[in-house]
């Protein structure tokens, strides 16, 4: 799958792109907030879209919702560090097919991606 | 007795807080850590070579500050990625543990209905003076004999209820 990696942390994105090569997926490419990640999709529509939620210039919520007029069936999904409940049903709700939280393992990235196929 | 219900609201937010903050951190780290009791600031505080400033906004407002040195944050690197970091790399990592141990006290907390959010981490290189908050509530957490990060709560007095 091609994926566009979305996190404002460089580490986070380093650790995101090192699992998903590790597991067999192209890493097309690498957004730091939510406006970048729009552009990016439009640029390289990926197969995924891994979103971070507390960003700065544009929050991964705003983001994902843009995306899915953008591509109805776009696959979205969300990788924050807040899971109340109010954020997962907002995000559930507005089109992202799973919600990590972070801090995650190779395992729960795996999960939710095998769920998508 | 209205002022003395918002008093108390915001105290049970305040100690919720606290309460989550320690969960959280013990769920994030995966090596045994202790934490200290919490403990007031009443003065200056200083941070060392190190941090992290996440805003809090919401049901109680104001800031955590983690701070503490390279090899304290590169112990926590090593036990949750089982790598040291340098340069940027770091700097990027304690600005996502701040985001982390912040987040999971958000989801914590939201279980007894208090509602917060945080703000996007801005991590601060160097050591510096912390004034004029209007309470700190501190929180040692030893990682192991040698190392250890301090969490700071600096909440603003009024209540958002």
């Amino acid at each position: 799958m091609k994926v566009l990696v979305t996190d404002d942390a460089k580490f986070m994105r380093m650790q995101l792109s090192d699992i998903l090569s590790k597991i067999g997926h192209e890493v097309v490419g690498e957004a730091e907030n939510g406006k970048d990640a729009i552009e990016k999709y439009k640029e390289l529509m990926p197969d995924l879209v891994t979103m971070d939620i507390t960003m700065p210039e544009m929050d991964g919520v705003s983001a994902l919702k843009e995306i899915m007029q953008v591509n109805p069936n776009a696959k979205v999904i969300m990788c924050s560090a807040m899971g109340q409940q109010s954020m997962v049903i907002d995000s559930i709700q507005s089109g992202a097919k799973d919600f990590i939280v972070k801090p995650f393992d190779r395992e729960r990235i795996e999960n939710a991606i095998s769920k998508l196929v | 007795m209205r002022e003395v219900k918002v008093e108390s609201k915001h105290n049970f937010i305040v100690k919720e807080s606290i309460n989550g903050m320690i969960k959280s951190v013990m769920d994030i780290i995966p090596t045994e850590t202790k934490v200290d009791s919490p403990s007031l600031i009443k003065k200056e505080f200083y941070k060392r070579e190190m941090g992290v400033l996440i805003g809090l906004t919401g049901n109680l407002s104001g800031q955590v500050l983690i701070e503490g040195d390279k090899d304290a944050f590169n112990f926590i690197a090593q036990s949750m990625y089982g790598m040291a970091l340098e340069g940027e790399m770091l700097e990027s990592f304690i600005g996502e543990l701040g985001n982390m141990i912040s987040g999971n006290m958000i989801t914590n907390i939201s279980k007894k209905e208090i509602s917060l959010d945080i703000s996007p981490p801005t991590v601060i290189v160097g050591v510096s003076k912390f004034t004029a908050f209007e309470n700190g509530i501190q929180l040692g957490v030893n990682l192991s004999e040698n190392d250890k990060i301090t969490i700071v709560l600096m909440i603003k007095e009024e209540a958002v209820v």
